[in-house]
């Protein structure tokens, strides 16, 4: 798409093939002309609550930063919807029609070159858990009852993918999802409501893994089909993070007739052979390493969707080649919000495009932290938790991943309206620093007298786990240096590549390890069961004080937001202050960056929303 | 002579035996079950039970005695047939026949760049004997030999992306049908990859040549009052492109190497980048099956080139 | 040309006796360098680096490991001679460590591969018949595999660490070493003395240690100086590609890894490391070519 009139390939080539000077090779110039676009968008976390009538929510409006530098953004407002109780007026009949996308003027159409951090690990998304290797590429062939509208920047407009419209009542209980009556998988049999609850069913089944589709499992109590294009979810108890969690990109649809109910005879839907879907485009080409083609899906149930003609997901692994990637535009946009790139890159490939296309920096949508593993000497003593829940210097690791623009690596996500503020967490012992921006010598004591007291004075020796993605393997090595230098903690940094550290954090055969954990939804019930709970999705050594269970147990049926809100604080000091199984460093950001040809891109308010592109096209400008 | 051949083909079986083992056994010591990794997930976060591991286990064939994994292994590749990859269930053959020919086609393209380069500079080196030329020539070629292959890479990303605002296409080109973009993707990994060899083989030539004119017909040649010319380019290269053409050969199995790096800098889909991302993502058929054609390419080059060598000088035999 | 002999003793560069007075290891270094100047270079260059290694906690200004926050990518100053990498740590301190690492992974698997390379060698060319054969299958399908692809399989099954490396590369070096060694044992074991050992009944063992071996020294010494640039590029890559020496332990290749992304604001970064490892095997390949031509002139183009 881009033939460049001066390329150096080429002007190589001509002068090995002819042995003359400047041979120009093929094309006519495509240098962008810049435009003064928004240059840094800083976007809202995933909020928590769609509420049912999600028309009626007013959501902050996204500020857009017009200036290069990085703003720190409001991302939560303190008071936000509670998501236990719906506000009283969606307990009434509501109603929502949805699928709203008119034709935009203009041109459309185009194939888009992107950039994916990594191959597949398997189409399956009932049991995928990942937003790179397996949601990414299922998403374009694939539609959920309800998706994020990505046509606007608003974070909480739930509008239907399948469903044509939905109606809520039961005071909050009972959703029903009405189908359009053209709608047809790809091998042209008709969508019924039957598919869509075999497929909710196959979310809630609990005897295979379903490590995000199954988020839906603690509110739905059942399914029925009650006409061909209507089906009736009702839930245990009226709760909007209900909606919030199904419009994410985890939550597809499947063919019955395809799969099959049988789960003896069910068709493996981790293989590629297996793929069928119902969504704007189909995958034509698949070569591992290297790209996923996609076209256009002609007969989408959708009129005119989707814009685009194809796209090519290419697979960038090499986390440095990244960069020179964009700049040289051998690919325009990245796939979902993980670019693998971080603020300080981000803000180098910002100054660099000259305004020929965005970088998001979107957060805090996930944490990066230091696991601990509570059943491993010396880790099994809470003082020698505690002294290292102390010492590392959160503020550090913000000024040298973030450049400033991280938040605090606070138990629970700063600002948040369950969460205590930035200026109190600031305050915290293992949080504060002096007022010249060095680790406070408060802390440094505590933690060194804690260690003296397990009968470590003299510090041990240890290893710290690191997949390499994201700067984890520079994050240890930043971790090994405090505790060197604080604790006579001699820690050495054992990066893996990621299948390979799994194995080792699942089988027990580490010690300490820094990874990161993504938000699926800004919910406290997501962030303990997805965090702190012994289930959650790094808790590799199964920690789970009876505190915290009780705590989480008594506000995930606490109606009354207020005590809601308390029991989550309570939660939270007691990791702050207690114990933990991970030492959370930064509340982070994720840099995605889109070329300004793209069209009718809204940056998604979580890393599972808006990827399945069905309203983008391509125009030079 | 016919004995010669006969020795050298019947040596091959054996070495190529000792490969298998040496394969086979580094692949079964990789900590990580196979089956377990797959059922994980990249992400790690993947529930099952013990009972679907088992399955998954005799599916894969990992339960199997070690020596029967080795029999079948060594069966399967008799018949051609090269397995499926553990990761991802999809025949590896189907992943080599994609990536082979491009990683071929840049070893090929570097070592003729490396060779049209290198000759003249080792000739020029040898002709002006100890002057300043050819201590440039020499240093020249010292410093490729030097230079790691990575770090040329990485400046010459580093000089394409801030000078021209430039990388070639992502999407592969084939050499039959696009050959102008094929070459445009891979011209800067084969400079990249054959820098190296371009010093080697100067080197060599270097030497080569400066042996040669000490020979009396090249004395004679000159004698008779020949054009200087002719002499260096009838006589002297002529004699001097046998150890040229060796070291060329042998160098081949370097390059395969190199393309590792180079192919993964680059992102160049061949079989240097298939076999580092199997090695990171444990997918053992995968990396056996490479790591064995390989090594096979290179005992049969090898062997080629002996053989060769031996049809070519008399004087050489199998010792 | 000058003659030179390699016996034991601190003597190792001399004339034959008996023509001349012995000169001093002094004035033997001299002639090498009159008659090699390259070769000097890069000897004074390899001597440097070894300074350097030794007294690396003298020469860098700064703890290798200490991150600073307040550094990050910082430009090259009178405090950071080199500037700072993305971690805020001191470029020069690493690099002035990292030839530590070079040159401990370079020499260790060096003198360990080329030695049981010499014993394989040694003994393959001395017993010659089945011996030989099977060892030199061995060697010949350790050597099917390229040198980087052979290190890389080795360290995936066993883990980055520097021994893993050490051993890797060791692995590496056997084969290469034991087929230079062992056709220069076939020529030796023909010679006078040793016939001569053995018709007096010395047992193969003596014969191969006391009287073989020693005239296989030069051979060495120039194979260990050849293979050690070498063994640093190969050590680098494994490091840049992320399957080396640990992250935390200061390399040259490690430093390297991830390099082209500050490429704008911190060129430092990319272009240092690179630099020290180009120009220190460039010296140990100037130094191992004249030590050839000295003590081995038939080794050319064996490399």
């Amino acid at each position: 798409m881009i033939i460049r009139f001066w390329n150096p390939g080429a002007l190589l080539l001509g002068l090995l093939v002819a042995g003359l000077l400047l041979a120009v090779a093929c094309g006519a110039s495509a240098t962008a002309t810049p435009q003064p676009a928004p240059v840094a968008t800083q976007v809202p976390a995933p909020q928590p609550t769609a509420a049912p009538t999600q028309a009626a929510t007013q959501a902050p409006a996204v500020p857009t930063a017009t200036s290069a530098p990085v703003t720190r953004a409001p991302t939560a407002p303190a008071v936000s919807a509670p998501t236990a109780t719906p506000a009283p007026e969606a307990a009434s009949e509501a109603s929502t029609t949805a699928q709203a996308q008119a034709k935009p003027d203009g041109i459309y159409g185009g194939v888009i070159d992107m950039h994916v951090a990594g191959n597949v690990a398997h189409w399956n998304i009932m049991e995928c858990g990942s937003g790179g290797t397996c949601m990414s590429p299922t998403s374009p062939f694939s539609n959920g009852l309800v998706h994020y509208n990505g046509e606007t920047p608003e974070p909480l407009d739930i509008r239907g993918d399948l469903a044509t419209g939905w109606t809520v009542s039961e005071g909050g209980t009972r959703y029903i999802f009405e189908l359009p009556e053209n709608a047809r998988w790809h091998d042209g049999t008709p969508i019924t409501s039957d598919d869509v609850v075999f497929s909710i069913n196959e979310m809630l089944r609990t005897d295979v893994p379903r490590p995000r589709s199954g988020q839906i499992r603690p509110y739905v109590k059942g399914v029925e089909a009650i006409g061909p294009y209507q089906a009736q979810i009702d839930l245990h108890f009226p709760s909007s993070a209900f909606l919030a969690f199904l419009a994410t990109d985890f939550m597809k649809m499947w063919p019955m007739h395809w799969v099959g109910t049988d789960p003896e005879t069910q068709r493996n839907m981790r293989l590629e052979e297996n793929i069928l879907g119902s969504g704007p485009f189909r995958m034509v080409e698949h070569e591992k390493d290297v790209v996923y083609r996609w076209e256009k899906n002609q007969d989408y149930f959708k009129d005119g969707l989707p814009y685009l003609d194809g796209m090519n997901y290419f697979i960038i692994n090499d986390s440095s080649r990244i960069l020179a990637a964009y700049k040289a535009e051998q690919v325009l946009m990245t796939v979902y919000l993980n670019s693998n790139m971080n603020v300080r890159e981000g803000q180098e490939l910002q100054d660099d495009r000259e305004g020929k296309g965005r970088v998001f920096f979107a957060g805090p949508t996930l944490w990066h932290g230091m696991l601990i593993n509570t059943e491993k000497e010396p880790f099994t003593d809470p003082k020698v938790r505690r002294a290292l829940n102390l010492i590392l210097h959160r503020q550090a690791f913000d000024q040298i991943f973030g450049a400033g623009e991280y938040q605090i690596g606070s138990p629970l996500p700063p600002d948040q309206w369950f969460s205590r503020t930035t200026e109190e967490w600031l305050q915290t012992p293992g949080l504060r620093e002096t007022d010249n921006g060095e680790k406070h010598p408060e802390d440094i004591a505590e933690a060194q007298r804690l260690m003296a007291e397990a009968g470590y004075e003299d510090g041990f020796e240890t290893t710290i786990l690191a997949a390499n993605f994201l700067s984890f393997p520079d994050m240890a090595q930043v971790a090994a240096d405090q505790m060197e230098r604080w604790l006579n903690i001699r820690a050495v940094v054992q990066p893996e590549e990621p299948a390979a550290g799994y194995v080792r954090y699942e089988s027990s055969d580490w010690s300490l390890g820094f990874h990161g954990n993504g938000i699926l939804v800004m919910d406290p019930d997501q962030l303990v069961a997805g965090s702190y709970l012994s289930a959650a999705t790094r808790n590799y050594s199964g920690w789970e004080p009876a505190k915290i269970r009780e705590l989480y147990d008594a506000q995930l049926i606490e109606t009354d937001t207020e005590k809601r809100r308390q029991l989550v604080l309570e939660l939270g000091d007691y990791l702050a202050a207690e114990d933990t199984h991970v030492v959370i460093t930064t509340w982070a950001m994720l840099v995605p960056y889109v070329d300004n040809r793209i069209k009718n891109y809204n940056i998604a308010s979580g890393f599972a929303n808006h990827t399945n592109k069905e309203h983008l096209w391509y125009e030079d400008n | 002579m016919n004995l010669y051949v006969v020795k050298r083909l019947l040596l091959f079986v054996p070495t190529l035996l000792l490969v298998t083992i040496i394969v086979f056994a580094l692949m079964r010591l990789i900590p990580g079950d196979p089956a377990y990794l797959r059922l994980i997930g990249a992400d790690g976060d993947a529930e099952f039970t013990q009972e679907q591991l088992e399955d998954l286990q005799a599916q894969l064939g990992t339960d199997k005695p070690l020596v029967q994994q080795y029999g079948l292994w060594i069966w399967d590749m008799l018949r051609g047939d090269l397995g499926l990859s553990m990761i991802h269930d999809t025949p590896i053959v189907d992943d080599i026949k994609d990536r082979l020919p491009v990683t071929i086609e840049l070893t090929i393209l570097s070592l003729a760049l490396a060779t049209l380069i290198a000759v003249p500079l080792g000739v020029i080196s040898a002709v002006m004997q100890d002057s300043p030329a050819d201590y440039a020539s020499r240093i020249i070629a010292i410093a490729g030999v030097a230079m790691p292959n990575f770090w040329l890479a990485i400046l010459i990303i580093i000089f394409l992306v801030n000078f021209f605002g430039w990388l070639a296409p992502l999407r592969y080109a084939d050499l039959w049908k696009d050959p102008l973009t094929n070459l445009q993707q891979l011209i800067f990994p084969a400079i990249a990859l054959g820098f190296y060899n371009m010093a080697l083989i100067a080197r060599v030539t270097r030497s080569a040549m400066l042996e040669v004119f000490r020979e009396d017909y090249i004395r004679t040649a000159r004698s008779k009052g020949l054009n200087e010319r002719v002499v260096i380019v009838r006589h002297a290269l002529k004699n001097a492109s046998l150890p040229v053409l060796t070291i060329s050969g042998w160098q081949i199995g370097r390059l395969l190497a190199g393309t590792v790096v180079i192919e993964k800098i680059f992102l160049v889909p061949g079989v240097g980048r298939l076999l580092i991302d199997s090695i990171f993502a444990r997918d053992f058929t995968m990396i056996q099956a490479i790591v064995m054609i390989v090594a096979t390419m290179v005992l049969l080059l090898n062997l080629i080139v002996d053989l060769m060598y031996g049809w070519i000088d008399p004087r050489i035999r199998y010792a | 040309m000058a003659v030179y002999r390699l016996d034991q003793g601190e003597d190792a560069l001399s004339l034959p006796s008996g023509v001349r007075p012995k000169p001093t290891v002094w004035q033997n270094l001299v002639k090498f360098a009159k008659d090699k100047p390259l070769g000097a270079v890069g000897g004074a260059i390899a001597i440097l680096l070894i300074i350097v290694a030794i007294f690396a906690p003298l020469i860098a200004p700064h703890n290798p490991r200490i991150t600073n926050h307040e550094a990050v990518l910082a430009e090259p100053s009178s405090e950071m001679f080199l500037g700072g990498d993305q971690l805020g740590r001191d470029v020069f301190s690493r690099l002035v460590y990292g030839a530590q690492i070079s040159l401990l992974v370079g020499i260790v698997s060096v003198l360990f591969g080329v030695t049981i390379g010499l014993a394989v060698g040694l003994v393959s060319g001395y017993f010659g018949g089945i011996v030989d054969l099977g060892a030199q299958r061995v060697m010949d399908a350790v050597m099917a595999f390229p040198a980087l692809i052979l290190a890389l399989s080795i360290m995936a099954v066993m883990g980055a660490s520097i021994i893993n490396v050490i051993i890797a590369l060791s692995v590496v070096f056997v084969p290469g070493a034991a087929r230079t060694i062992r056709s220069q044992a076939l020529s030796i074991k023909e010679m006078d003395y040793v016939l001569a050992a053995r018709a007096i009944g010395a047992s193969d063992a003596r014969i191969m240690i006391r009287h073989m071996a020693p005239n296989l020294v030069a051979t060495y010494i120039v194979l260990a100086t050849i293979s050690l640039g070498w063994a640093i590029v190969v050590e680098a890559s494994l490091s840049f590609l992320g399957v080396g020496v640990p992250p935390s332990v200061p390399t040259w290749g490690g430093m390297l890894t991830g390099a082209t992304k500050y490429v704008e604001t911190a060129w430092w970064v990319a272009v240092f490391p690179g630099l020290a490892i180009a120009v220190v095997v460039f010296a140990w390949n100037l130094l191992g070519d004249a030590l050839r031509d000295v003590l081995d002139p038939k080794l050319r183009g064996a490399s």
